[in-house]
């Protein structure tokens, strides 16, 4: 296992919505890195980061930001607001803002925020040249691109982004990954992103660090070279299934085989069959922690 | 300024804002045109200001729907740490486009009827015009900001209907309050009038940009459901300050009033506001993450604060005019609409608020069925104590029959009679003033007095402080040269009352109780001397001889001491569980108390 400093720890966090029930005993999340929330719909991905923003106040549990800040400084000090950018779904702008009212909102609510740079963003992410046109009526894309332009626009530390990819095109999912590197690479190892996305693929390429939400809980986290020694693929023959299915996590068969995920170290109870070994792939890795999870939670 | 302009540019739609500030500015000065050829030019001004404020609270609801509405702000203000003061800055930006907007228009239309007015004498020259423009300029502001503070969940035509409807009314009323001033010829100038409007334009505009600023913050916030039971140091003192601290400060300006020969109605009216002022001041500060019903409380606040200006005022301009028979000061005028203002204001203040508000702050109308009941039953009381103070009068003066005769009268004399429609209307319209005591009395200082000291003692003690708290009153109103009598008298009506309101308000768990209960006190006086005007009150002779008597008229009061609820454990279950809002009862005395009958709290 990796060392890491903490961009973010979090303490008992607990947030009760109905039946829901968000309960977190410790979270960390690694400085320099990018960071993946990853979990079905539901599983308490937004209002984690909600509760990481503080756009919502009504949680339990206590937070620390860059290793210095609690959440009273993110209230008072704006020292901590200025240093994250937050990115959520919802009720991100006011409905009736315009394209460029929504710039010049920005313009006086950060003291970073550039304007060239939001410009120059607006248009590497080919944002359509309205300024007049409603935010609302563009489309779910250009939206999320313009929230993009906004967030990375700004002098910050830490970027706070609520499924930045889902309403992009596969095209625009590679560039948000570029900019994502860019982003953390303008600073080595100061600068920290946490996102949250259920596009595990196409997010893979900039994941260094993985938190796996399963119904208010946290079931796996960690790095991703660390995940992929920790767990593997196993393909063996249709005769062996049965034998192998006691440590596998997920699997799936066919006609002439079987293929699953299990636990390296559990490896060795395989022996004797013959299996061929790979190493997984992340959204293989989290979709086999999903589904055992969701057998667990008599979910399917 | 400019950052004002700025931040009010971001804020208002786009579309609506050149609409709301150009065209609709134009818009309502072709009405005020149009209304001034149409229907000559006196009767134009007052139609085309009501027109004036309806057409602008529709084009302010436009503009604000983007802060006020469903999907008011998250994300993006949230990110940023100077959310809030944007989003203050927003809403002050708008509140100044809407006062310079009025102005505008009031400048239009004054100097397009300023011939008829001094053709009329309303006013003198252009000096007085200015003032007038002012003046009403600011009236339509403080209403329109009130209305738009109310309507803030406009969405559907009925409400938005109704709200106009709410709207019109009152800005008649208004409009027709300040042309009264500028009529009546014993008015020199509307300088406080002026002063006063200038005053709550600041309030309301405070206010909006506060509840802005609120509703922004409640949108993260945890909003806590129950106020815990608080007789914490600093509301207490608060309290106090401003219950008791308010009425100590008036009695001088009391006793000068009183020498120079002033009505000192107005007092009497400021002085019912003061408790209820404590309690919701206190609310409002130490409860943040509690959802309160904010128009109620900003409400009795401002009234408070309103009438109090005006009775101090009352002692240094005593413009005084007939009315119904009485000399009276025209701020005792002014504060009497004030009240019936505040009354609807309150109504839909409530209104809106909704359940948990409401349940919040105290003001659900519980155990409707034995509510009302209780309620009939303390007017019967009423007579009871009148009837048995009616015959130890008689038995004193060897007329037995003659007080039983006496006491017939009071039902079947015509004058009396006649006074029942107006009891019944001024219930909606006066209510204000008997919550406001009520409120601090037994919602508040009740159940703390009884956790500190017992169910019965509390109760006591409640009245005593009760009484005391009207000595200023006593002295000077009530009573003509005999204040430590009428102190003495009193705090008996305030005990005995306090017994049977405070055992009222426990089996009903209903603040809403004692408030009728009070009211009926109060009015009943009237009934009883056949007076509608105030008179009944003032300058009483009250000698020690009635005193014994007046508590043995009280026996039926008393009697509630026995109660099973008034023992048992210190805190009463039924309420504590949401204590931590005070109570308070006014007193004033009487006439009632000098022939034996009554006497006002």
């Amino acid at each position: 296992m990796m060392e890491f400093n903490s961009v973010i720890h979090g303490e008992n966090i607990l947030k009760k919505y109905g039946k829901f029930r968000l309960d977190i005993p410790e979270l960390d999340v690694p400085r320099g890195f990018a960071t993946a929330l990853i979990g079905e719909n539901g599983a308490g991905k937004s209002t984690l980061l909600d509760i990481i923003a503080g756009i919502r106040l009504d949680y339990k549990g206590s937070l620390r930001f860059f290793d210095r800040y609690d959440d009273k400084d993110r209230e008072n000090d704006p020292a901590v607001k200025n240093a994250i950018g937050y990115e959520g779904t919802g009720n991100y702008f006011l409905p009736m803002w315009t394209v460029k009212q929504g710039r010049e909102i920005q313009k006086l609510l950060f003291d970073s925020f550039d304007e060239d740079k939001y410009i120059e963003m607006c248009r590497y992410l080919a944002v359509p040249d309205e300024d007049n046109k409603k935010i609302s009526d563009l489309s779910d894309g250009n939206q999320m691109k313009l929230k993009l332009a906004g967030v990375l626009a700004r002098d910050t530390e830490l970027l706070l982004l609520d499924e930045p990819a889902s309403p992009l095109d596969p095209l625009m999912r590679d560039k948000l990954c570029d900019m994502i590197r860019e982003y953390l690479q303008s600073d080595e190892g100061n600068k920290s992103v946490l996102f949250s996305t259920h596009n595990i693929a196409d997010m893979e390429a900039v994941t260094d660090y993985m938190i796996l939400v399963e119904n208010g809980r946290i079931v796996e986290q960690g790095f991703v070279e660390d995940l992929k020694e920790k767990y593997v693929v196993v393909k063996g023959e249709k005769a062996d299934e049965e034998f192998a299915e006691k440590v596998l996590y997920s699997k799936s068969s066919n006609a002439y085989g079987f293929e699953g995920l299990c636990l390296a170290e559990r490896l060795d109870e395989l022996a004797g069959i013959n299996v061929k070994v790979e190493i997984p792939s992340l959204s293989q890795i989290c979709v086999a922690i999903m589904k055992q999870n969701s057998a667990l939670y008599g979910i399917r | 300024m400019g950052e004002l302009f700025g931040i009010y540019k971001v804020f208002t739609p786009q579309k609506y804002r050149i609409f709301a500030v150009y065209l609709g500015t134009i818009l309502m000065m072709a009405v005020a045109l149009l209304n001034n050829i149409l229907y000559g030019k006196g009767i134009g001004l007052i139609v085309t200001a009501v027109l004036l404020l309806a057409a602008d609270v529709y084009l302010d609801l436009f503009v604000f729907q983007g802060i006020f509405g469903k999907n008011f702000g998250f994300g993006l203000l949230r990110n940023s740490d100077r959310g809030l003061k944007v989003i203050k800055k927003g809403v002050l930006a708008d509140r100044l486009r809407s006062l310079f907007q009025h102005m505008i228009v009031m400048m239009f239309t004054g100097f397009m009827s300023r011939d008829y007015f001094i053709e009329q004498g309303y006013i003198e020259g252009p000096a007085d015009l200015i003032l007038m423009i002012l003046t009403i300029g600011m009236t339509e502001y403080v209403f329109n900001t009130l209305i738009l503070n109310i309507s803030r969940r406009h969405e559907t035509f009925f409400e938005g209907f109704l709200l106009d409807m709410l709207y019109i009314l009152a800005g008649s009323a208004v409009v027709a309050g300040v042309g009264f001033l500028f009529m009546n010829e014993s008015v020199p100038a509307p300088y406080p009038m002026l002063a006063v409007m200038g005053f709550l334009t600041i309030i309301v505009t405070y206010a909006m940009v506060e509840r802005v600023g609120r509703r922004y913050i409640n949108s993260f916030e945890i909003s806590e459901k129950n106020i815990p039971g608080d007789d914490s140091g600093r509301r207490m003192w608060l309290f106090i300050l401003i219950a008791f601290g308010l009425d100590a400060l008036m009695i001088p300006a009391m006793y000068i009033g009183k020498s120079n020969g002033t009505d000192l109605t107005a007092f009497m009216v400021a002085q019912m506001m003061y408790p209820a002022c404590g309690v919701a001041l206190g609310g409002l500060l130490s409860y943040r993450r509690v959802r309160l019903p904010k128009i109620a409380y900003w409400t009795i606040i401002t009234t408070g604060l309103i009438t109090l200006i005006l009775a101090a005022s009352s002692v240094m301009l005593p413009l005084e005019f007939e009315m119904a028979g009485t000399t009276t000061t025209i701020l005792y005028y002014i504060s009497n609409f004030v009240i019936m203002i505040a009354s609807v204001l309150m109504i839909v203040g409530l209104c809106v608020a909704g359940k948990e508000k409401r349940e919040n702050a105290g003001f659900r109308f519980r155990n409707p069925g034995r509510s009302l009941l209780i309620t009939a039953l303390f007017i019967v009381l009423y007579f009871a104590r009148v009837f048995i103070l009616c015959i130890a009068d008689g038995l004193i003066n060897d007329s037995v029959a003659e007080a039983v005769r006496d006491f017939v009268n009071i039902f079947s004399s015509g004058s009396s009679v006649q006074l029942i429609p107006a009891i019944v209307i001024n219930l909606p319209l006066t209510f204000v003033m008997f919550l406001g005591e009520e409120y601090g009395w037994r919602y508040y200082l009740q159940p703390i007095m009884q956790k500190k000291l017992g169910r019965l003692p509390g109760v006591i003690l409640l009245g005593i402080l009760w009484g005391i708290w009207h000595v200023g009153a006593d002295f000077t109103y009530y009573s003509d040269g005999t204040g430590v009598q009428m102190l003495l008298a009193q705090i008996v009506t305030c005990v005995s009352l306090g017994i049977f309101f405070g055992y009222a308000y426990m089996k009903t768990d209903n603040i809403w109780v004692p408030v009728m209960m009070h009211f009926f006190n109060n009015n009943l006086i009237m009934f009883l001397s056949g007076d509608a005007s105030v008179n009944a009150m003032q300058g009483n002779v009250v000698s020690w001889t009635d005193i014994p008597l007046m508590v043995i008229g009280a026996a039926v009061f008393w009697l509630f001491a026995f109660a099973s609820i008034m023992r048992g454990e210190k805190e009463c279950p039924l309420y504590m569980r949401k204590a931590g809002v005070a109570e308070v009862d006014t007193i004033n005395g009487t006439k009632a108390v000098a022939d034996g009958m009554g006497e006002a709290v």
